[in-house]
């Protein structure tokens, strides 16, 4: 256990270096991601300047949810970017490699790779947190909970989808559509999602476990919402895994040679 | 004429691949509507609720938000393929072609996304007015005028996704460019609500970018009789940011495989 916390630090490390070798394009690439979520973030201030309330969710609820989604976008994009090119590592007989090494598959594929753009896009969801945080009174302590729990549940998510490429070919456009428009419905007001749909979201497509039971749990104190909250990050974790074991068993190599520094 | 005809070969080819993988194309389908159908609750929700007075029917508005949904899933992500063959030196082989580069990637973007047209088109179309329950204001004639000039503004949509791709020959990346040419489209271009809803200089500025073209000018006219853009000025906005764009993305992309030639690829 020890030994892989530091293998994947010093994985982290070395991706880390690889992208400062280009400071100005990491500069540039950061100020995009930053303003590509400062663009849309406005939009709901527009939409909250005209409409006051959705369904009980005010400016404070999406800056909650948006705030916490970025963080956790950002945080899977410099931590286990890997998984988020699964699809596209598979079609590409990628994990051979991964396969012949004595460490973890998975570890391997999450640290991989690395987008450099992850660490300014933390940040960045953790100031629209905080201000968010200040905003309705919600405690540091609460919010990194909901912070923590949003990126696990959102790791399982682009995981057990990503792992989907096992089955189908060429997946890799569809699948970055699929975990975009996830992070995109984690921030609609929760009020949408109701009848057939609120199973949707509870079940095939937990996205309900990112952001709106935790807010439920982070804004009304609600215990049973928390312990919710903590079953449904478990729950994802465990069921991404188990799809991605199931097609790891399927992986049939891609026949391509390769040299790997 | 005979570089027409290695394109329409490489849209062809490319619809056919597409029509190929069934299994992902349902896959990205039954999200797309699900999607579709989330916008269209959040419609629904605003109008149950009486927050805003809506100044169109309800299902007109459900009609917007579903089709500026599907715009977003029927292309391709062509920027991700460019990307591509800059990051593992593909494109070094296909500049040496006697073809041009982007347009064989352009062509391909298209047959792929015609592909996902002739699906999104009869079937999502289907599954939207089992939801609503009715066609929009304007009727049959309405809506397939609106879905005509979708189809253009997605080219169009594609020609930004290619200038996109072709910056990562500068910033080794091109996600970020992309993003943010994203937002823009989602934003300026209308995805939420109708542009009409938006304070009166973001309205200005919105107008002022081709986003308006290939999403909310198209949409609109479901919009029927109170859409604000007519027709003849959808057309001269698309010729515009047509003619506009080729010019933007040729200077982009020489000034971006210059960049290559100094770096020896």
């Amino acid at each position: 256990m020890v030994a892989n916390l530091r293998y994947a630090l010093d994985m982290l490390k070395t991706n880390m270096k690889a992208a400062l070798t280009m400071k100005a394009a990491y500069l540039i690439r950061s100020i995009f991601g930053i303003t590509n979520h400062a663009i849309y973030l406005s939009m709901w201030v527009i939409i909250f300047d005209r409409i006051p309330s959705i369904g009980g969710w005010q400016v404070q609820h999406i800056m909650l949810a948006y705030g916490v989604g970025i963080f956790a976008w950002g945080l899977i994009s410099f931590l286990a970017y890997g998984i988020r090119t699964l699809p596209r590592q598979i079609d590409q007989g990628e994990l051979d490699t991964y396969m012949t090494q004595p460490k973890p598959v998975l570890l391997n594929i999450a640290l991989g790779t690395t987008q450099t753009s992850g660490p300014p896009e933390v940040i960045f969801g953790a100031i629209v947190l905080s201000i968010a945080g200040y905003m309705t009174g919600v405690s540091l302590l609460m919010l990194t909970f909901m912070a923590i729990c949003c990126s696990i549940v959102f790791a399982s998510l682009v995981l057990a989808y990503g792992s989907l490429g096992f089955w189908l070919k060429d997946f890799h456009g569809s699948a970055e559509e699929i975990y975009f428009n996830f992070f995109i419905m984690a921030t609609r007001p929760e009020a949408v999602f109701h009848g057939w749909m609120l199973v949707v979201v509870l079940t095939v497509m937990p996205i309900s476990f990112m952001t709106h039971i935790p807010l439920h749990a982070v804004l009304d104190n609600n215990f049973a919402a928390f312990l919710f909250t903590i079953a449904g990050t478990f729950f994802c974790a465990a069921t991404s895994y188990a799809i991605f074991s199931a097609g790891l068993k399927r992986y049939e190599s891609g026949n391509r040679f390769g040299v790997r520094g | 004429m005979v570089t027409a005809q290695k394109l329409y070969v490489f849209a062809s080819t490319s619809f056919r691949d597409h029509m190929s993988h069934r299994l992902k194309l349902t896959a990205r389908f039954i999200l797309c509507v699900f999607f579709m159908f989330v916008f269209i609750e959040f419609w629904q929700l605003i109008e149950r609720e009486k927050l805003i007075d809506i100044p169109f029917p309800v299902h007109d508005i459900c009609w917007y938000a579903s089709l500026t949904q599907m715009m977003l899933f029927m292309s391709p992500r062509l920027f991700m393929t460019v990307e591509d063959d800059v990051r593992n030196g593909d494109i070094a082989y296909s500049l040496i072609r006697p073809m041009p580069y982007l347009w064989m990637r352009i062509s391909e973007g298209i047959g792929a996304m015609t592909a996902n047209t002739l699906i999104y088109y009869t079937l999502g179309v289907l599954c939207v007015y089992l939801y609503i329950g009715e066609l929009p204001s304007g009727g049959m004639a309405a809506l397939g005028t609106a879905l005509f000039f979708l189809y253009l503004g997605s080219i169009l949509h594609i020609l930004y996704q290619a200038m996109a791709g072709i910056t990562a020959l500068w910033l080794q990346e091109a996600e970020s460019v992309y993003r943010i040419y994203q937002k823009v489209l989602i934003v300026l271009g209308g995805l939420y609500m109708p542009l009409t809803l938006y304070p009166d200089w973001l309205q200005t500025w919105a107008f002022l970018t081709p986003v308006v073209a290939m999403l909310y000018g198209p949409v609109q006219l479901v919009l029927g009789a109170n859409s604000p853009l007519g027709l003849e000025t959808l057309i001269l906005l698309m010729v515009f940011w047509f003619g506009f764009s080729i010019l933007l993305m040729n200077f982009i992309y020489r000034a971006c495989i210059g960049r290559l030639e100094i770096n020896g690829g």
